[in-house]
């Protein structure tokens, strides 16, 4: 992973993204991907993915296909559970990185706080710590991703959310950005995702 | 042979090499990973080998005639320094040492020549200590009542400027594919997130300094001795 984060990132000298020619590709792969002229072949698996998603026992499936980073994203949305005070509600999350060529899935819980919609916290976990149901629905999204993209290994997100690099300006930020929030970047953000937006009283725990 | 002379303001290329070559032997932005990381363990095989006597006789041909040339060069001593721990081909001509009274002056000329890259470097240093306090305390304390420049090309004079041509030119004769640049390139530009190979990392991290590529893939030791010199072109 570390070889990739080289390849698209000047790690050392974040001043020179710009310049480096990795983050130049990176850069026209997002513009590819915006302006629909990215490898058809992949964006059709994508959206017969989609499809298959939707055709699960589920409530809804986000296709975040349009993020300007170098990755295809999509939330699955499963259940909200109501309380008093809250609701919860999980997801199942498949994120592509076109950098690597390897994907991650992993689960997000949202507590948001009722009747306005702030969110308490946001909590991240994998197959090890869900529950019969959920592994059950994670091994058949991964069968799915499999079927359509066989040429993408699955990697932990664990893994990737807690091995970190410094030195490194994640991509989409201004150097000024960078300076003023100098902080180490997970493989996820570097290679999957971009830097994870810091939301207000938003507290991540990874799992 | 034609040397490639680069600039500051020409060389995005060359940054980008170098930078290559950083990330290639150091596990920059990941420095905890230093030990097992596997440029690592290519950049102590190659020590290995020098200190074993085990790098291709072709350059350990090409070094030694390097070495009789530049001893024909006007100099007062020369210095192998490839024995120091480091993979690289280093020496050092001292060229005039002159003490007045109390006031002890040198200028050197240094040569390095990477094996961790295709280039080499070669540059003046000149420095002026008192004596009596150098002999008081530790070289450290005396370089702060003294001074050390370290220049190249653009700031020596006409003499010095021919000097270090022919001894450039001896390099890329004896050494074909590899390219001099400018050492102010590499001393004055600095990676951020990596540990030198000789640091602990409690230290490394107590400290989260940043390096220069001369440091990194050149030599390790000049700029560490000599924290407060000043570079010039």
């Amino acid at each position: 992973m570390l070889q990739y984060v080289y390849t698209y990132y000047p790690v050392g000298a974040p001043n020179h993204n710009e310049s480096y020619p990795g983050y130049v590709s990176m850069q026209k792969m997002v513009a590819d991907k915006v302006n629909g002229t990215l490898d058809s072949s992949l964006t059709e698996s994508w959206r017969s993915l989609i499809k298959v998603f939707k055709e699960l026992d589920i409530e809804d499936v986000h296709n975040f296909y349009g993020r300007p980073f170098p990755s295809t994203l999509a939330s699955i949305n499963l259940k909200t559970v109501g309380y008093k005070q809250f609701d919860i509600q999980t997801s199942i999350n498949v994120v592509l990185s076109l950098l690597t060529n390897y994907y991650t899935i992993f689960f997000e819980l949202h507590m948001t706080k009722k009747p306005n919609s702030y969110v308490g916290t946001l909590t991240i976990y994998g197959n090890e710590n869900s529950n019969a149901e959920e592994t059950q629905l994670f091994d058949r999204v991964q069968q799915i991703v499999e079927k359509y993209f066989p040429t993408f290994s699955f990697l932990n997100h664990h893994f990737l959310m807690t091995n970190k690099v410094e030195s490194v300006r994640p991509y989409g930020l201004t150097y000024e950005e960078y300076l003023s929030d100098k902080k180490p970047c997970s493989f996820y953000e570097l290679l999957f995702d971009g830097r994870f937006p810091d939301m207000k009283h938003t507290e991540r725990i990874l799992l | 042979m034609q040397i490639i002379t680069v600039y500051s303001n020409d060389h995005d290329s060359i940054i980008e090499d170098l930078l290559k070559k950083v990330h290639e032997y150091y596990p920059v932005g990941m420095p905890d990973l230093s030990n097992s990381y596997s440029g690592r363990l290519a950049f102590n095989e190659i020590i290995r080998q020098q200190y074993d006597g085990q790098r291709p006789k072709e350059e350990t041909e090409s070094w030694s005639k390097t070495l009789d040339e530049l001893k024909k060069l006007p100099q007062d001593r020369l210095y192998d320094l490839s024995m120091y721990q480091f993979p690289n081909y280093a020496v050092k001509l001292t060229l005039e040492k002159s003490k007045d009274q109390e006031v002890y002056t040198e200028r050197t000329l240094h040569l390095a020549i990477s094996l961790l890259t295709h280039h080499f470097t070669t540059f003046y240093s000149y420095s002026i200590e008192i004596e009596s306090l150098r002999r008081k305390f530790s070289r450290k304390d005396s370089l702060q009542l003294g001074h050390i420049v370290f220049y190249g090309k653009e700031t020596a004079n006409s003499e010095q400027k021919d000097l270090l041509t022919k001894a450039n030119n001896i390099v890329t004769t004896n050494f074909p594919d590899h390219y001099f640049v400018a050492h102010d390139l590499l001393m004055k530009r600095e990676i951020e997130g990596v540990m030198p190979y000789d640091e602990e990392l409690e230290y490394y991290q107590l400290r989260m300094k940043a390096h220069s590529f001369y440091e990194l893939l050149f030599d390790n030791g000049i700029l560490r001795k000599n924290p407060d010199a000043k570079i010039e072109s």
